[in-house]
């Protein structure tokens, strides 16, 4: 029953803080993610989204509070709240000189898939992603498009229950876009948790729920209509915009 | 448990190869600049002086003054000579370089010989280079004085010295340089190769990749160890084996000793290399660390100068040095056959200087996340 309590929410940060010296990059940031939940972080450059971001995946240590990913502490027990996530960078990091299913490879045995599973795995995701023609190709001489759909499939070899985004459309045509968003819908509707980064505003509109980020703290939080009724604008872009004025004014 | 473990680190070991092996600046690094610096070295770097030209002044024009300076005609490490009569030429060919030594034979020169009275012959070397003039001079003063000898007949009266020398007999520099050589390329190279590893990955960014991987820093450290290690030390033995071959040096060690003192001595590399690669941003910053850490390295390991001839306090600090002892153990084991007791003397500090070196460089790799 205990373990049942734990497993509602798949992705929960508990007070994370960043500060460096006197200055919170990031400050009291707290948020619930629910099972099959599309869950946006959204908050202009150097809002301390990217920090946030980092400290759920344990590649940055905060200060204070902790992140758990499917109730397991990230701090505490690194290595087992990792085999649960799926991390995509904004940046293009897999391995540029090896072919596309080497890295498949390479990251299915690293994400604890065992050798006999291996092969049926890559295939199966080299299909689902439309990688097959380019398997042989050197992950570097891809076409940014593909490079992000070979990051994707990379993110998901492991079937996560989580997978975390960052800012994964930048650059990318408008088709290629919406493409990736399909995937990533079908993935929530299947019961993937997923955080997400963006600085696109249509995508926000994508999302189940919003936190907005400003000068290192969450500003609001909700579903992307209630966000335009709080701030009384009809699209997420004027919404974003009001609410960072409201709260320069509050302060 | 272990079965992962061992899956996880066999995968990042074998996408360390590929990676190694479809760069081809990687491939450079490991395959072409040894074997050339091999090449070059073993031809260049040498410290015997040879083929050394001489201007001779020889004012005595006599039987006696022939004599001497066929002496040097005839010796193998004496090549150009050039005969002057009189002071100002004599010089010349000193300022433009174009001798090392020159001979001053005196008028008196054979009058005095034949009087008994002792007779004085200048030998004039270039200062400027100061180890091949002592050299060359030495070689002079031997001549010279052999024939002197010759001269008094009776050389059994006095004391009369026997050198020999022991494990390179006929003090051959290139044995003492190729087996130094060897240790030295397989350094660099590990050296090299480790510390660009993590850092390029950083700068890739793949290294985020593989830190919310589920793979543990130790993990990460085998897999970063386990293939350069490989590397280097299959071309420790290709250089070995071609200096064996092609230039004939005896190895009288152990085969079994040498495989475990080279593999030891560049674990405790990898750990240095690691080290940098971990606590650098960058492949630049990466590699000139690697560079800063080398010189001191290599000039502290008895290569130039021996480590007894240094001042007390940094004698005292040779022994963090890796490659001081790497130094002993491989010249020691190639060309003197040295012991077990006297390798793991020299085995231990290496020990002890690679487990702080690779744990410091796990511990760098999570430190440095902020």
């Amino acid at each position: 029953m205990r373990g049942q309590t734990q497993y509602i929410y798949p992705v929960e940060a508990d007070n994370l803080e960043k500060r460096y010296g006197s200055f919170y990059a990031v400050k009291n940031n707290t948020f619930k993610i629910k099972k099959g939940e599309i869950f946006g972080l959204l908050g202009p450059n150097g809002a301390g989204k990217s920090t946030s971001f980092k400290m759920m995946c344990g590649l940055a240590k905060p200060t204070s509070g902790t992140a758990r990913i499917m109730g397991i502490d990230i701090i505490k027990h690194p290595a087992k709240a990792r085999s649960n996530l799926g991390y995509m960078a904004q940046k293009f990091s897999l391995y540029g000189s090896l072919t596309v299913r080497q890295n498949l490879n390479f990251f299915a045995l690293v994400y604890g898939i065992s050798i006999l599973k291996r092969k049926a795995k890559v295939d199966e995701i080299i299909e689902v992603f439309g990688l097959k023609e380019y398997e042989k190709c050197p992950a570097e001489e891809l076409p940014l498009g593909l490079k992000q759909r070979l990051s994707m499939a990379a993110a998901l070899i492991h079937n996560p229950p989580v997978l975390f985004l960052d800012e994964p459309t930048s650059g990318v045509d408008v088709l290629t876009r919406r493409d990736f968003w399909n995937h990533i819908t079908s993935l929530a509707k299947k019961g993937v948790t997923i955080l997400v980064t963006t600085h696109f505003m249509d995508e926000a509109e994508f999302c189940d729920r919003i936190s907005l980020f400003y000068k290192g703290q969450t500003i609001a939080v909700g579903t992307p209509k209630e966000l335009k009724q709080k701030a009384g604008a009809n699209d997420m872009e004027t919404a974003f915009i009001n609410l960072i004025k409201e709260s320069e004014v509050d302060k | 448990m272990i079965r992962e473990f061992l899956r996880r680190v066999a995968a990042l070991i074998k996408k360390e190869f590929i990676t190694i092996w479809n760069d081809p600046k990687t491939k450079g690094i490991i395959i072409g600049m040894p074997l050339m610096q091999l090449l070059i070295f073993s031809n260049t770097s040498t410290m015997e002086v040879q083929n050394i030209d001489t201007v001779i002044l020889d004012r005595s024009k006599s039987v006696e003054s022939r004599e001497l300076i066929s002496r040097f005609e005839y010796s193998p490490r004496f090549r150009g000579f050039y005969y002057v009569d009189n002071e100002d030429d004599f010089k010349k060919y000193f300022d433009v370089q174009k001798v090392q030594i020159g001979l001053n034979i005196p008028n008196d020169f054979s009058r005095k010989v034949k009087s008994g009275k002792g007779a004085i012959v200048q030998v004039v070397s270039d200062g400027r280079q100061t180890n091949s003039a002592a050299i060359g001079a030495g070689y002079a003063g031997q001549i010279i004085s052999g024939y002197s000898n010759d001269l008094m007949g009776e050389p059994d009266t006095g004391i009369n010295i026997t050198v020999r020398n022991w494990f390179n007999p006929n003090l051959k520099y290139k044995w003492y340089i190729l087996t130094i050589i060897v240790s030295m390329l397989s350094l660099v190279t590990t050296l090299i190769l480790t510390s660009l590893s993590i850092a390029r990955e950083r700068e890739l960014g793949t290294f985020d990749q593989l830190i919310v991987s589920p793979l543990s820093s130790f993990e990460i450290l085998l897999g970063k160890s386990i293939p350069p290690l490989c590397i280097a030390m299959t071309l420790t033995m290709i250089m070995t084996g071609i200096i064996i071959v092609f230039f004939k040096i005896p190895f009288v060690g152990s085969v079994a000793l040498f495989l475990l003192s080279m593999t030891i001595s560049l674990l405790a590399i990898v750990g240095v290399g690691l080290f940098i690669s971990a606590i650098s941003n960058t492949q630049q910053q990466a590699i000139l660390s690697a560079m800063t850490f080398m010189m001191p390295a290599v000039l502290l390991s008895g290569f130039l100068s021996p480590v007894e001839d240094m001042p007390m306090c940094l004698q005292y600090l040779t022994y963090l040095d890796p490659v001081r002892f790497f130094m002993v153990l491989s010249r020691g084991i190639f060309l003197k056959g040295m012991g077990l007791g006297d390798v793991m003397a020299n085995i231990i500090p290496l020990i002890i200087i690679a487990t702080i070196t690779l744990t410091l460089a796990s511990r760098t790799f999570k430190r440095k996340l902020g």
